[in-house]
């Protein structure tokens, strides 16, 4: 059986269950970004509205630049200073995606991007996303299922563990709820 | 080669043995780790650490890597970096093309 998990990294990992929440807030849980200001901490909220999260001190990465840091790499807080992301530690990339699967299997055309939560082609409204794979020079502006982030293939396993940046900005003042992720890969 | 870490196809072909390995792709069919259908040179792949060996395709020759198990962070080869760096400034061109596309809208509407 194949099986996708999610975690947000931390001192420890927190899953992010079926019906949890990624929040992307100001300082503090529930605590609101200022429009075109990006995510200074990222929380994994229950669907009773809990800080699931809270114990484990979770990674959070905050956008600073697409291309100012050193050759035009993109630049990312991590939480002590901004720093080129592909300097950024495998701990340090706030989202983990696990697939499984209970025979050895490769895979490949793996994406990950953000979308309304309705149709995967269609771009969260009023919000800047960017998300990187662990080791990349650049974000992506990952909205919509037309522009994700391209993750590595991955040689046959039965387990496969990809490494993600993500960051998000409001564009409008007001909570986003019509704002979710989607993976998709092929396996063989 | 080493296991966790991300290696270009072209290397894991060199790394194979493979005689002109830049000259197969497109032209014969190319299957690395289970991955079938690879056409690019420039394909990122993630060799895992569950396999003690690789097995590379090409056309109807089957060849084998050995696989060192790695553990720790996984680790990109240096053709794998170049091809992250070149994927990064092509997303960025992407990203200022958007934004050049929106302020010319915001002009027009300013005008109209």
């Amino acid at each position: 059986m194949a099986t996708f998990t999610w975690y947000l990294q931390g001192t420890s990992t927190t899953t992010i269950e079926a019906t949890d929440l990624i929040q992307f807030a100001g300082g503090t849980f529930g605590s609101a970004i200022t429009v075109n200001a990006y995510n200074s901490s990222t929380h994994v909220e229950s669907a009773g509205a809990a800080d699931d999260s809270s114990a484990n001190t979770p990674k959070n990465n905050k956008f600073i630049s697409q291309s100012g840091g050193t050759g035009g790499d993109s630049q990312v807080d991590v939480g002590a200073g901004t720093v080129d992301i592909d300097s950024v530690t495998q701990a340090n990339c706030a989202l983990k995606i696990n697939f499984a699967h209970g025979s050895s299997v490769a895979v490949s055309g793996w994406t990950f991007y953000a979308y309304d939560g309705t149709t995967p082609a269609t771009a969260p409204a009023n919000i800047d996303v960017r998300a990187a794979e662990y080791q990349e020079a650049n974000f992506t502006q990952a909205e919509g299922s037309g522009s994700p982030v391209s993750l590595a293939d991955g040689g046959a396993a039965t387990s496969h563990d990809r490494y993600i940046m993500v960051s998000a900005s409001p564009l409008t003042v007001g909570l986003k709820t019509a704002f979710a992720f989607r993976t998709e890969l092929t396996y063989q | 080669m080493k296991g966790n870490t991300k290696y270009t196809a072209l290397e894991i072909l060199t790394e194979a043995g493979v005689e002109n390995p830049s000259e197969v792709f497109g032209k014969v069919a190319v299957t690395i780790a289970g991955i079938s259908g690879i056409v690019n040179p420039d394909h990122v792949i993630l060799i895992g650490n569950e396999e003690e060996k690789a097995v590379v395709i090409v056309g109807n020759e089957a060849k084998e890597v050995a696989v060192e198990k790695r553990d720790g962070d996984q680790e990109a080869s240096e053709g794998t970096k170049v091809v992250l760096e070149a994927k990064g400034r092509a997303e960025t061109e992407k990203i200022e093309a958007r934004e050049a596309e929106k302020e010319e809208k915001v002009e027009v509407k300013v005008e109209e």
